[in-house]
């Protein structure tokens, strides 16, 4: 093999990503120095963790070869379904109530795909609407705000609240994350992942059953997002019903530039955090930067693009 | 190395046939010929004139097409649209449209030039196997091919339909159409063929008239040395039976499957293409239903409706697409080998053991000699032949006590063949049976202790080592 | 790519093309349409009047143009997700070029911001060979951060009815008692289906979904043909957006982001047409466009919320597509 030479030398491929990282942050630093203050990088965490949940859900879909469209919505769903539940329930049967409806989004999801063989991007398309429309029905697009004072507090504690030192967000991610680092790379179920976004086929010969891992996979894929949707919740201690618009775009991307191939079959919670990084280091620093949350949209897709392009060159190589 | 220098020459009206061992060259000559690869040196001459194949565009302008194994053919489309795909008739000055009516009837001509009845607005998704070359061939007269390649024709046709085609050629032959004619049943060439050459390598080992030479002569070009040198066959003890096989069917695929093979027993299984050997290897291995009949291992009836209660069984398959069916390539060299036995490497704890994975695959590695940097890189960037016997090491692995090798050394170089052969061996000696499916002919007379021929779905004859030789295996096959 | 071209046994396991299988494939959704008409006009109030009926059919047009495109991209393969958002650009682009005074020069931008953007998709598609799930994707979210970008989020208003009759015609206007959308909706339909059916380009796009690999061994030109279809979808965006500019006079930075990309797959896939390419036609499209819009005028009648409506839409969609699916296998 010849040795390259100069900037080709460089593995892009592994390295590429946390070069531009660094890069970002310098930039985004000088442009506007508040962006590194205690204050603006603690909030940042926070929403990585929120983010870290929904890129590993998103992430777990597209290692199968697949994609969850429906996770801006189901977010929406369970913001206001929590809100709903807690009012009725009390704040934690309340709270879980609120998650199990994103879980149960995602399992029917996963049954539509695992059983019924509709692709992934019509079945979560469909529930992407299907879940939007059933929340605004609901709530006819008003945001609910009918908490009692005493589940106002406890809620809030979730999402904004401390455990030491580390906001509870974090340390839920921090402990999601581990749990899911140990099953993508030691168990069979996190095995039978792996086969089945690298070859199908050959996953069916080797004795995976395809579409019990897919309710499986969507299932979390939802689970994750509705425990996105609930500590953003608990933080604003209403139901919004707005809530997950902006973050299907966050999460694709943040799984895509991490690592995680579109094509299926490479990546783990490595490059899940990685991308997560990226993606709320970068939505943050464009927001202290002063550009507008449109722009943002428009700038997340570009990169997505441009990864996914990536993605493919380096497969194909 | 594909191709080392080769000289071919063709005449018009005749039926040029190419023999060759699988990886001798023959499909990238025809790659070359038909512009889809380029040669890094020597030419093509047309008439006596350079051409250069840039393209496939371009070969097929030169009058060369060829009909491939695999067909070319749009299923959704009609046999019409197929024909006279990017070639459509257009009408009208101002609006350039389809002419559907002159395309339909251009069609049909072509179609009864050949004597063949097919109503051409039939979708190819609803012909016969032998429907879709005859159109392939249409195909190819619709263009004035002055060349035509035809590459294994007969491999899914019945004998009725063999009969036909050799018909049609020989009408094309009379056209003065020149036909690259590349088969493996030497049988059939001596009935079609008029001068015939060898590859052997990736080079021409010889050119002949077939009338002039016999059979064995050719095998010997093809093969270049004696058959008895490649093989390390050698008598081994035999144990009881292991997998008994009785009365298995599978509508429209095969019927009435009954065999059986002993411990430490390679049985070779012979047929064409289309004979349906792959389909029983995977219905044995539960990726194919059947409707009928049963499997027993060691006396045991067991059912197996899925590939994991066939590996739980002890069975295993090396599938002969090993890309599509067999490896994970971006995943471990570690992680394919294991990939068929997880259950193995399970910890009290939950989880996997991924420290004794990652050691028991150095251990095949050793053991099976597969070069590879370390047991962590991707399988996709080893050679074949070391993709393979991380194949076998996943079926060993898995505790296969009946192995099934689907072509094993497809795609291989010599080198890695004797490997898998000499690999092949030991794990009879160690007492596995081993099911060999083979096309190549030499390799299954070589290898096996018995041997099966299949035939459109049905055993055709079974003959022990002593008693087998081309001849025979080539009419049952046929 | 697979220069051998498809393996012999897997041409075979398309299943029957022929048949009664066949007749019910081919004017099922007919039979489904006249039995939706029928209990609609059963459970519906006002349902089965003249003026209903053109007030769907008017609201429909609009969206026929972006699911005439859609069916251009699947029957080819592929999809287009980026609908939805490329139809709120043309919006805006026009409505920006009308409100300062050049109503005609404003349908040529929103066209061609809609062509333009579909470039830009085929580019990526066609030559750098990217998923079109993706590509798509990501022009969604790229056309529709813009769309809001310009103008911060805010709609471009004081277009003077007015100085831009002729233009306002298109959208609101009527022709012998029928909106003229209507007529400019069902020429673009005629349009797409001789392109379609009469030309090479409309084959090939067939041959293209049909099979990607046997067709461009059959020297068809992937990257040329995949460019001009997106262009193609683009434009059929583009002339929404326009149209809807023309009828609101204003321009609305996020009128594209509902119901469109749900309805012109939903259009497809309920029509009837393969969802991975290479069957159907425009005809089955507009069929399927129908049901959707007419089931949801009915629950508008019976009193049901827009919301809902999304809902029932969303399953109605997601059990064609099923069912579509379980037939092919």
């Amino acid at each position: 093999m010849k040795r390259k030479k100069g900037l080709a030398s460089f593995n892009w491929s592994r390295h590429g990503t946390p070069l531009a990282f660094g890069l970002m942050i310098i930039v985004f630093a000088l442009i506007n120095p508040a962006f590194l203050s205690v204050r603006n990088l603690s909030q940042t965490l926070r929403q990585g963790a929120i983010l870290f949940l929904i890129v590993s859900g998103q992430g777990l879909a597209i290692l199968t070869r697949g994609i969850d469209l429906s996770q801006g919505s189901v977010m929406s769903l369970v913001s206001v379904a929590t809100i709903s539940s807690i009012y009725i329930l009390g704040t934690y049967w309340g709270s879980l109530v609120g998650v199990l409806f994103g879980g149960l989004c995602g399992f029917i999801n996963g049954v539509l795909i695992g059983y019924l063989r509709i692709p992934p991007i019509l079945a979560t398309l469909g529930m992407l609407f299907i879940a939007l429309g059933a929340e605004l029905v609901y709530t006819g697009g008003v945001t609910l705000t009918n908490l009692t004072d005493v589940d106002q507090i406890r809620l809030f504690w979730f999402g904004g609240g401390m455990l030491g030192p580390v906001p509870v967000p974090v340390v839920f991610a921090v402990f999601t994350g581990l749990i899911l680092y140990f099953v993508l790379r030691c168990t069979m179920f996190g095995r039978h992942l792996y086969f089945m976004g690298a070859n199908p086929d050959a996953a069916r010969m080797v004795g995976v059953k395809a579409n019990r891992v897919l309710v499986i996979v969507y299932t979390l894929s939802g689970l994750l997002a509705a425990l996105g949707a609930f500590f953003l919740t608990a933080r604003l201690s209403m139901g919004f019903p707005h809530l997950g618009e902006a973050w299907l775009v966050l999460s694709i991307g943040g799984a895509v530039l991490g690592g995680i191939s579109i094509l299926g079959g490479e990546g783990g919670i490595w490059e899940a955090i990685l991308g997560t990084l990226v993606i709320v280091f970068l939505d943050n620093g464009l927001i202290v930067s002063g550009v507008s949350s449109f722009a943002r949209e428009a700038i997340i897709g570009c990169i997505i693009i441009l990864a996914c392009m990536a993605s493919v060159i380096r497969r194909r190589s | 190395m594909a191709l080392k220098g080769v000289d071919l020459d063709l005449y018009p009206g005749e039926i040029h046939v190419l023999v060759g061992a699988n990886g001798a060259g023959k499909s990238t000559l025809v790659k070359i010929l038909a512009g889809v690869y380029q040669p890094d040196s020597g030419e093509i001459l047309l008439d006596g004139n350079p051409v250069v194949m840039r393209n496939p565009e371009v070969a097929l302008a030169s009058g060369v097409s060829v009909v491939y194994q695999n067909f070319n053919l749009i299923a959704k489309m009609d046999v019409g649209q197929n024909i006279f795909l990017n070639r459509e008739p257009l009408k009208g000055k101002i609006l350039r449209r389809i002419d559907w009516r002159t395309l339909y009837s251009e069609t049909e001509k072509i179609l009864r030039r050949l004597r063949v009845a097919i109503d051409p607005r039939a979708k190819i998704g609803d012909l016969s196997v032998a429907e879709h070359q005859m159109v392939e061939i249409a195909k190819a007269l619709s263009i004035q091919s002055r060349i035509l390649v035809l590459d294994e024709p007969t491999s899914a046709l019945s004998a009725q339909e063999i009969r036909e085609l050799f018909g049609r050629l020989q009408t094309l032959k009379k056209e003065g159409v020149a036909i690259l004619y590349i088969s493996h049943r030497l049988e059939e060439i001596r009935e079609i063929g008029d001068r015939f050459s060898v590859l052997r390598d990736g080079e021409n080992a010889g050119t002949g008239h077939l009338r002039e030479v016999d059979l064995r002569e050719i095998i010997r070009l093809m093969v270049g040395r004696e058959i008895e040198n490649i093989f390390p066959w050698e008598p081994r003890p035999l144990g009881e039976e292991m997998l008994v096989v009785e009365n298995l069917s599978s509508p429209g695929l095969f019927s009435g499957i009954h065999f059986a093979v002993r411990k430490g027993e390679i049985l070779g299984i012979a047929g064409l293409v289309g004979a349906k050997r792959t389909e029983l290897a995977h219905a044995i291995f539960g990726a194919l239903p059947v409707d009928s009949g049963r499997i027993l291992i060691q006396g045991n009836p067991i059912t197996v409706k899925s590939p994991k209660e066939a590996i739980n069984v002890g069975i295993g398959l090396l599938p002969e697409d090993k890309e599509q069916h067999g490896l994970f390539p971006m995943m471990s060299v570690a992680q394919n080998i294991s990939s068929a036995g997880l259950r193995l490497l399970k910890r009290k704890m939950g989880g996997l053991d991924l420290k004794r994975e990652r050691e028991i695959a150095r251990q095949f590695v050793d053991s099976l000699h597969i070069r590879t940097p370390s047991v962590e890189v991707a399988i996709r960037s080893l050679s074949g032949g070391n993709q393979q016997k991380v194949m076998l090491a996943k079926a060993l692995f898995a505790r296969s006590q009946v192995v099934i090798f689907d072509e094993p050394t497809k795609g291989i170089d010599v080198g890695a063949k004797q490997d898998v052969y000499r690999l092949m061996i030991d794990l009879a000696r160690g007492g596995k049976s081993i099911i060999m499916i083979s096309s190549e002919i030499p390799e299954i007379l070589g290898m096996s202790d018995r041997i099966l021929v299949m035939k459109r779905g049905r055993i055709s004859a079974e003959l022990s080592r002593e008693e087998a030789n081309e001849k025979r295996i080539l009419e049952a096959a046929l | 790519m697979n220069p051998e071209g498809v393996p012999v046994h897997s041409i075979q396991a398309q299943g029957k093309f022929s048949g009664w299988h066949a007749r019910w494939d081919r004017y099922g959704i007919l039979v489904i349409f006249f039995v939706l008409l029928v209990l609609a006009s059963i459970g519906a109030p006002h349902f089965l009047s003249f003026s209903n009926f053109l007030n769907v059919l008017q609201t429909m047009s609009f969206v026929l143009f972006v699911a005439l495109g859609q069916t251009l991209v699947i029957l080819s393969g592929g999809m287009d997700l980026s609908h939805g958002s490329l139809v709120s650009l043309s919006c805006m682009a026009t409505a920006a070029v009308v409100a300062a005074g050049h109503p005609w020069l404003g349908l040529l931008a929103g066209l061609s911001v809609g062509a333009f953007c579909g470039l830009i998709n085929g580019i990526l598609i066609g030559i750098v060979r990217l998923n079109a799930i993706i590509a798509t994707l990501g022009m969604l979210y790229i056309s529709g951060g813009l769309a809001l970008y310009f103008t911060d989020g805010k709609s471009i208003s004081g277009i003077d009815v007015n100085k831009v009759q002729g233009f306002h015609f298109l959208a609101e206007g009527k022709l012998f008692h029928i909106p003229f959308v209507i007529y400019l909706a069902l020429f673009f339909l005629v349009l797409t289906h001789f392109l379609l059916r009469h030309t090479r380009f409309g084959n090939h796009v067939y041959a293209l979904g049909g099979n990607e690999a046997v067709a461009e061994i059959a020297g068809i030109n992937f990257s040329r043909m995949k460019i001009v279809i997106f262009v193609l979808s683009g434009l059929s965006c583009g002339m929404a957006g326009a149209l809807l500019t023309a009828r609101m006079l204003t321009g609305e930075p996020q009128v594209g982001a509902g119901t469109f990309l749900l309805e012109s797959i939903g259009a497809v896939v309920v029509g009837g047409n393969d969802i991975f390419g290479g069957v159907g036609n425009v005809g089955r499209t507009a069929i399927g466009l129908m049901i959707l819009h007419f089931l949801g005028n009915a629950l508008n009648l019976m009193g049901i919320s827009t919301f809902s409506q999304q809902v029932v839409v969303g399953v109605v969609v997601l059990l064609f597509c099923y069912f579509g699916l379980a037939r092919r296998r």
